[in-house]
């Protein structure tokens, strides 16, 4: 970042007086530009599968992607993501355009029925949360209704609760406001709200 | 069919499904690469990569995210990689004047009509943060929000960046209309 | 609301479960009518119209009542629609989605049958919102004759999900399904296929097909003798 860029801005500052003719010239030159032929578009993708069939595919098998890995290296993705300019980034940069718009954060949950009916949720995240909450058709998706502990590891959070037979729909809530859901687990697709997880207790009588 | 539909049906390895986002999303992506390269060929090269690498990438597009700003995302990553590596490679006189009039001609084959070369050249004098800043934002339309989650840039530098583009690009403008008249 | 409203309307639902002279399964608490084999009695939900504005809520019931009287479940939409408001969602919104369920239930229950429980509907609906049609429905109902079909439904549902086609994924789970104690494999091979479904495209489809040869396509896999309740997922391989 330039030295002025370290300076505190004013209003007048942030005002571009030029927007106007600015915006203009370039969506005029925007629509200018030559439309592609579906011939051109189709050559791309050809191009695309092909070059993507040649592409080995990286990870062992039955193991999570060699790019989830773990906390400080997501971290450290995220801090370049964040410095596009520095050269010695571009190569790590490359592996970043495969980073989602929104913060990499890898998630993994677990569900476990234990004696006595309660189901044990449990969900790691890999980057630090001040609060995690359970939420479900269990308990009105009231994000205060039950809380869950951290760990000693500090990222992983387990919640016990009382659950009847059959099948729920969850989500976790992180520090209040980010729904966020298990990407292995069983998923409720989205119908407006965005997705949640399915789980099914076992306990239905059987013929 | 819904971008989520497309994309689920790609997971599957539905070759037309994928097509038709490419279809889809082409044009809008290589207008954005050849302003912010400068280069015809440039701009193709980087957009056909980029869609490559969400084709690779696919698996783990989360539908919560709009396709196009995901897509973007990965556009814009690949013009930076592509600007760092090309800074190196060659020299360019980004700062003199002399690279409006010396800039090599447009590659034939596509109609000139009333393309502006002279904004595209101007362009390329810009530094790269302003010219992508810029273009996101007028070009584009993005708002602050977005354009900060997608360069990682504060919102406060990015304005700062859209003014300083702005004011350069006005004059750079001026100065090729005086001497063309 | 008042509390005396709220319990109207608790009641009215209870009994909105129970359609005159049909032979649902979603019938009789309460009433002391025999229930037919392999049920899940869901506990009610209250409908928290504190938490909407009272144009909303009663936009919701009307749709919670029309549900009712048309032999769906209530409980699936009041969940939803308490979900929309947990996420605060906007009200218009939450409305057409709660409708929008109540349609794919319905198209569920045509598919599965009306002996089908309150889960299966709601796993049916799910399936029906991501695509899958009736006959993928049909298959996996017709797999199992009298055990319920919701984990199949749910792994369905998550299959197509993470890019198998539909029909390998019907294939697939109506197989491996027609043994009823085959909740395991099944989410087995959800997980299997979510975890490479990351990997890249056509990664699902594949590890579809090896998990289905690892696991023969006979479908009598043996059975763990163990009095314990089983875990929800199985054990990470």
């Amino acid at each position: 970042m330039s030295a002025d860029e370290l300076r505190f801005p004013t209003e007048d500052d942030l005002n571009d007086p030029h927007a106007h003719e600015i915006r203009e010239r370039l969506q005029a030159s925007y629509a200018a530009q030559p439309v592609h032929d579906a011939a051109h578009m189709a050559r791309v993708s050809r191009a695309v599968l092909a070059s993507a069939m040649h592409t080995p595919v990286s990870g062992p098998r039955g193991v999570r992607p060699r790019w989830w890995w773990g906390a400080a290296a997501a971290a450290l993705l995220m801090v370049v993501v964040m410095r596009p300019w520095r050269p010695e980034a571009a190569q790590q940069q490359a592996d970043s355009a495969m980073a989602r718009t929104a913060p990499l954060v890898e998630m993994s949950g677990k569900t476990s029925e234990e004696r006595g009916g309660t189901v044990r949720f449990e969900f790691t995240l890999p980057s630090s949360a001040r609060e995690v909450a359970l939420v479900g058709d269990f308990n009105a998706w009231d994000s205060d209704a039950t809380p869950m502990q951290r760990d000693a590891s500090g990222t992983t959070w387990s919640a016990r609760i009382p659950l009847e037979p059959g099948r729920h729909e969850y989500a976790f809530v992180v520090d209040g406001q980010r729904w966020v859901i298990d990407p292995l687990a069983p998923q409720v697709p989205d119908a407006g709200f965005g997705p949640t997880n399915a789980v099914v207790i076992d306990g239905e009588a059987q013929p | 069919m819904t971008d989520a539909e497309l994309v689920v049906r790609t997971r599957s390895g539905d070759p037309d499904a994928f097509g038709t986002l490419v279809s889809r999303y082409y044009d809008a992506c290589w207008r954005f690469a050849y302003h912010m390269l400068g280069e015809r060929a440039d701009a193709e090269d980087v957009v056909q990569d980029s869609f490559l690498r969400a084709y690779l990438a696919i698996g783990r597009y989360d539908e919560r995210d709009q396709f196009r700003g995901w897509l973007f995302h990965i556009l814009t990553n690949q013009c930076r990689n592509f600007l760092t590596s090309r800074g190196r490679r060659s020299k360019r006189f980004v700062q003199d004047d002399y690279a409006i009039e010396s800039a090599p001609a447009p590659i034939s084959g596509l109609a000139p009509g009333v393309e502006d070369a002279v904004l595209v050249r101007a362009l390329a004098q810009l530094d790269p943060q302003q010219r992508e800043a810029l273009l996101l934002k007028y070009a584009e339309g993005l708002e602050y929000g977005e354009m900060s989650a997608m360069t990682g840039a504060g919102e406060s530098a990015l304005k700062m960046r859209v003014k300083r583009g702005s004011e350069r690009l006005r004059a750079l403008l001026a100065k090729a209309a005086e001497r063309d008249s | 609301m008042s509390l005396s409203s709220a319990l109207l309307l608790v009641a009215q639902l209870a009994t909105a479960t129970v359609p005159a002279g049909t032979d649902t399964i979603l019938a009789a608490n309460g009433r002391g009518q025999p229930t037919p084999l392999a049920i899940t009695r869901r506990e009610q939900v209250v409908f928290d119209a504190s938490r909407f504005d009272s144009l909303t809520a009663n936009a919701l019931r009307s749709l919670f009542e029309d549900a009712a009287a048309m032999g769906l479940p209530v409980r699936p939409l009041i969940n939803r629609a308490l979900e929309g408001s947990a996420r605060r969602i906007p009200s218009d919104r939450i409305v057409r989605v709660v409708r929008e369920h109540a349609i794919a239930l319905q198209e569920a229950k045509r598919a599965l049958g009306d002996r089908s429980t309150e889960d299966e509907l709601e796993a049916g609906a799910i399936a029906v919102r991501a695509g899958l049609d009736d006959d993928a429905l049909e298959a996996v109902r017709a797999s199992r004759a009298k055990s319920p079909v919701v984990v199949p439904l749910v792994v369905l549902t998550d299959l197509v999900r993470r890019g198998v086609p539909a029909g390998n994924a019907r294939d697939a789970v109506a197989t491996l399904a027609r043994n009823p104690r085959s909740d395991d494999v099944l989410l087995g091979l959800q997980v299997t296929v979510a975890k490479n479904a990351q990997r890249g495209p056509g990664m699902a489809l594949d590890a579809l097909n090896r998990y289905i040869r690892s696991v023969g396509a006979s479908p009598a896999p043996a059975a763990p003798a163990t009095s314990d309740r089983k875990p929800v997922r199985p054990p990470e391989s």
